[in-house]
């Protein structure tokens, strides 16, 4: 029993602070009274409790907060595990799809002897060039997609019609061998909704290597039915866009899969051994986020996929200045010509050389580029063709000095960098033009007489 | 709860007696360093002090003893517990003796004993005993 009113009211003021550390709050303290009597040390020792109470609690939080790091880890963890195990799945694959070409391209090149027979020599060379064509592809899904993932890839953004970059696209995919192949797979034309030219301002290549790329998708997982393309304009949240598709009656795409198939190295079906290196949808996506678009799909499996994509696009229609290119489709013969050609790669040289020889152009070689500015002490080209990682002087040390001297005869860089943003920095060396390796014939001449024919006016 | 930031002031009056703040120490029989704890007891404060012990302790030969006068000690915060227990607990401490009269003293020494393992530290009720127990 309590005697003193004064003790009373102390032992009340525990309790309350006992309800209200009850009730959660640490930040409670009791007053001494300084008498050091039991109620005193009753009292020290609750603060030394509720002290220690929130050491724990404050102890509690951070292991919370621990505990929370750890989950986030290991999620991260499993995804670099993840993200290591589809590298090294997409390796594995990268390696078949490259040595398949390959293995045409050495094989059949053993193959080719003056002993074949009538029309072996040009299937085998078709093989051949395919097989190049394939191989190209995929080192040019590689840079694309490393491009993407260090967000490196530059846009070349003009105005362009729609329509035309549809049928574009249509012209090509319907010369695609599985298409000229297959009499149960059809290509539809692509389905545009308004009869007037749309334009849309954004990167032409990149929105032709989208389309061709979901369209080659589509066909390679499509057994018969068809393939169909088309665009429509939407209204969306942020305005006007112009939604494009690709629908195919192909295997489709389970729910579970449709959003991880965006994702880098994933196939629709990795146990089905299909052919393409797992990059393409991953490209798409990368390249549809990079021109303010978005991409999905819609599927039933067995019955087939619908691939969407969106663009920004505001009616640019009738303002819209396109940039006439001047067409060459008529052939200005190169024979007569003078070019020389400086590169190391004697290959290389060689095709370059043949290629010219063939068109009657009258051609002269240098290994490097201190040998090209020797032969022109002795002699001035129409047009040089350069290329630019040389030894002793390398192409841009070489155009600089051929400028300097005063000559002005137009210069064709050719490098196998193949990067967009490596033709303004040869331009602005002093190149006319530039060509990326491997270099096509048609491309090539196409070119030299463009350029030929600039500089003769 | 959390230690509120106090100026701490060490004051070296001779090699044998230092304070730091309120509290003083030293040393004594030429193995005790004896501490006046004097208020509350934070963790900044205890660890000003624990460097005191350290320095007190360079100046005896052999293992150290610690006699704690606990009457006038305020609360003493978990931090400052786990630092007396680290001191306790070194290897060159031979025995801690705590004392105090009213039953706040012996609270406060339940709580710094409870942390500290071992028969190293004991409570007395007279600074006499404390000694006697010390020097046995």
């Amino acid at each position: 029993m309590v005697k003193k009113k004064r003790d009373r009211i102390r032992i009340e003021e525990m309790i309350e602070v006992i309800m209200k550390v009850g009730q959660g709050d640490l930040s409670v303290q009791l007053d001494l009274s300084g008498k050091d009597d039991l109620l005193d040390s009753l009292a020290m020792g609750l603060n030394m409790m509720i002290d220690d109470l929130g050491s724990t609690h404050a102890v509690e939080v951070q292991n919370e907060k621990f505990k929370q790091i750890n989950t986030e880890l290991e999620k991260a963890i499993d995804r670099a595990q993840e993200s290591e195990r589809l590298k090294t799945a997409f390796l594995a694959n990268m390696s078949h799809e490259i040595r398949t070409p390959l293995n045409s391209i050495l094989g059949f090149s053993e193959l080719l002897s003056p002993d074949l027979e009538e029309g072996q020599f040009e299937d085998y060379s078709e093989i051949i060039r395919n097989s190049g064509i394939q191989l190209l592809q995929i080192i040019d899904d590689i840079l694309d997609f490393s491009k993407l993932e260090s967000n490196q890839l530059p846009l070349f953004f003009s105005l362009c019609n729609i329509n035309k970059i549809m049928q574009e696209v249509y012209i090509t995919q319907k010369q695609s061998k599985k298409l000229r192949q297959s009499d149960t797979i059809q290509l539809k034309e692509p389905q545009i909704e308004l009869s007037n030219d749309i334009y849309l301002k954004t990167d032409p290549v990149r929105l032709k290597q989208i389309l061709n790329n979901l369209i080659n998708n589509a066909i390679k997982f499509t057994k018969e039915g068809f393939v169909e393309f088309g665009f429509s304009i939407k209204a969306g949240s942020r305005g006007e866009m112009i939604e494009f598709y690709v629908k195919d009656t192909g295997i489709g795409i389970s729910d579970t899969k449709q959003k991880a198939i965006f994702e880098r190295f994933i196939q629709v079906d990795s146990f089905s051994m299909k052919e393409g290196n797992g990059l393409g949808l991953s490209i798409c996506k990368g390249l549809v986020e990079l021109l303010g678009g978005v991409i999905w799909v819609e599927s039933i499996v067995d019955e087939g996929s619908c691939f969407y994509f969106t663009l920004p696009f505001s009616d640019q229609g009738e303002m819209g200045v396109t940039k006439q290119v001047e067409q060459h489709n008529g052939k200005w013969s190169l024979s007569g010509s003078k070019v020389f050609i400086a590169e190391d790669n004697l290959d290389s040289l060689t095709y370059l050389e043949e290629v010219l020889l063939i068109e009657g152009v009258i051609v002269k070689t240098a290994l490097d580029g201190q040998s090209l500015l020797e032969l022109l002490k002795e002699d001035t080209p129409d047009l040089i063709l350069l290329d630019i990682n040389m030894p002793v002087k390398n192409g841009y040390e070489t155009i600089a000095e051929i400028r300097k001297s005063g000559l002005t005869m137009p210069v064709i860089a050719q490098t196998a960098y193949a990067m967009p943003e490596e033709r303004s920095t040869i331009l602005a060396a002093g190149c006319t033009d530039y060509i990326s390796k491997p270099i096509q014939r048609t491309k090539l001449l196409s070119l030299i007489r463009e350029v030929l024919k600039k500089d003769s006016k | 709860m959390g230690d509120i930031d106090e100026e701490i002031k060490v004051r070296e009056i001779s090699d044998k007696e230092i304070w730091v703040n309120t509290n003083k120490f030293s040393l004594i029989y030429d193995n005790i360093i004896y501490v006046i704890a004097v208020g509350e007891q934070t963790t900044e404060f205890a660890k000003a002090q624990a460097e005191i012990c350290m320095k007190m302790s360079a100046l005896i030969k052999g293992k150290v003893n610690f006699l704690i006068d606990l009457n006038k000690s305020g609360k003493n915060s978990p931090g400052a517990r786990k630092m007396w227990k680290t001191l306790i607990e070194h290897d060159n401490t031979e025995k801690v003796a705590t004392f105090g009269l009213h039953p706040v003293a012996k609270v406060i020494a339940s709580f710094v004993m409870r942390v500290s393992s071992g028969n190293k530290m004991r409570f007395f009720s007279t600074k006499e005993e404390a000694i006697a127990w010390l020097r046995e």
